[in-house]
């Protein structure tokens, strides 16, 4: 148990050293290069919690959920971003990310585990707003490369840290944790819902 | 043995603090073909990506399968490069086919789509001719073209090599699953610039 809890804190630090920090030299290109868009995906509230909610309902339904979410979001995400970068467009998308905040915060916390199909149907369709967001918003610039990349680390690291933290539920303790992120998540999303609609 | 590692470390310092030329400005004087063939696939993220993606789809297969491209993908790499006029991509659909080449091989590895030694050795000689021909268009010393060309083999060959022994070994249970997940956010990836392509294209 203490090896698990170390393991756990090690991975967590490893993870915190993994946020961007000041110093990139040469970020003339237009489109900010991989650190740009490694922070693209930390910058929006919204999108951060609803993220870190697919991770944490991922640990709560354990295999092959817990990895199978995290392919599949930023997958349709990057399908939404490619809508979102052709121009075409998708109705209501703040209120779609906003509403994906409640709902994914509410599956937390009430510990919903349906069949996997409809986790990943569900999942799936608020990724498209999600990418969709990001899509209209890349700015403009001669290369996507690396920012490219470093949006899809980011978006993925997010969910990481969503699932390291859900691997507590394990623990009694751990679960009411949980299930209290889930509830914030939800909270911070109802905020959202009410901002877009206000 | 002790006292012949401190005089070695000794010396060693001796030698790193004798003045030399500080060499900046690398863009101008380049680091010499060998070494400028050697980086330049790290420069250029398509190419470290489609490398990686495809080695890691052959280590899925086996190790048999990651032999094989190793030699198959370096060779057509290296072809591509010095005797792909013929074969280059036109400008217009490059930007797109690049990201849509990495797209296709990286949805594989996700899709867990175990290949043929055949359609594997194939796949590799295509995509290292034509991504190949792409580096064969930036660099236009034709003196100093197999010494790039060495220099890029070996990128490729190191890349290739590492990438696949990798998937290799790691190619059961949550470890394969790992490498899948990688994949996926390399098809994420590509899929974007893809996107960003084609927004370009409108707008230009």
């Amino acid at each position: 148990m203490q090896t698990n809890a170390r393991q756990i804190g090690f991975w967590l630090v490893v993870l915190l050293l993994l946020l961007p920090q000041s110093v990139w030299a040469h970020e003339g290109d237009p489109t900010g290069g991989f650190a740009s868009g490694f922070t693209h995906p930390l910058f929006g509230r919204d999108h951060v919690i609803a993220m870190f909610a697919v991770g944490l309902w991922g640990a709560q339904l354990g295999l092959p959920a817990v990895w199978l979410l995290p392919v599949v979001f930023p997958l349709v995400m990057a399908i939404g971003g490619f809508l979102g970068l052709i121009g075409i467009p998708i109705p209501a998308v703040e209120l779609g990310i906003a509403a994906s905040a409640v709902v994914l915060g509410a599956v937390v916390l009430f510990e919903a585990k349906p069949k996997l199909p409809i986790a990943l149907i569900l999942i799936g369709v608020f990724a498209i707003f999600h990418g969709h967001a990001h899509g209209t918003e890349l700015p403009e610039g001669e290369s996507g490369v690396l920012y490219s990349i470093g949006f899809v680390i980011g978006t993925g690291i997010l969910h990481a840290a969503g699932i390291l933290l859900g691997v507590i539920h394990r623990w009694d303790w751990g679960r009411r944790t949980v299930q209290v992120a889930g509830g914030l998540i939800a909270i911070g999303g109802g905020y959202f819902l009410w901002e877009a609609v206000s | 043995m002790k006292r012949a590692c401190c005089q070695g470390v000794l010396i060693a310092i001796i030698c790193l603090m004798r003045p030399a030329t500080a060499s900046a400005h690398l863009v101008n004087t380049g680091f010499g073909p060998f070494y400028n063939g050697l980086c330049h696939p790290f420069v250029n993220p398509t190419d470290v990506m489609i490398v990686l993606t495809l080695s890691l789809l052959a280590g899925f297969a086996g190790a048999a399968e990651g032999r094989g491209i190793l030699f198959s993908l370096t060779l057509a790499w290296m072809a591509g490069f010095l005797f792909g006029e013929n074969l280059q991509i036109p400008n217009e659909v490059a930007p797109l086919i690049y990201p849509g080449v990495i797209l296709v091989v990286s949805l594989l590895v996700v899709f867990n789509v175990r290949c043929p030694w055949t359609f594997l050795i194939l796949a590799s000689v295509i995509i290292g001719l034509v991504f190949g021909g792409g580096n064969g268009r930036e660099f236009t010393d034709v003196e100093a073209s197999f010494r790039v060309t060495g220099g890029i083999a070996v990128a490729i060959f190191v890349v290739a090599a590492l990438a696949a022994s990798f998937a290799v070994k790691n190619s059961h249970g949550w470890r394969r699953i790992v490498i899948r997940v990688a994949g996926s956010w390399i098809a994420a990836a590509s899929l974007l610039m893809i996107g960003w392509e084609l927004r370009n294209a409108f707008d230009g």
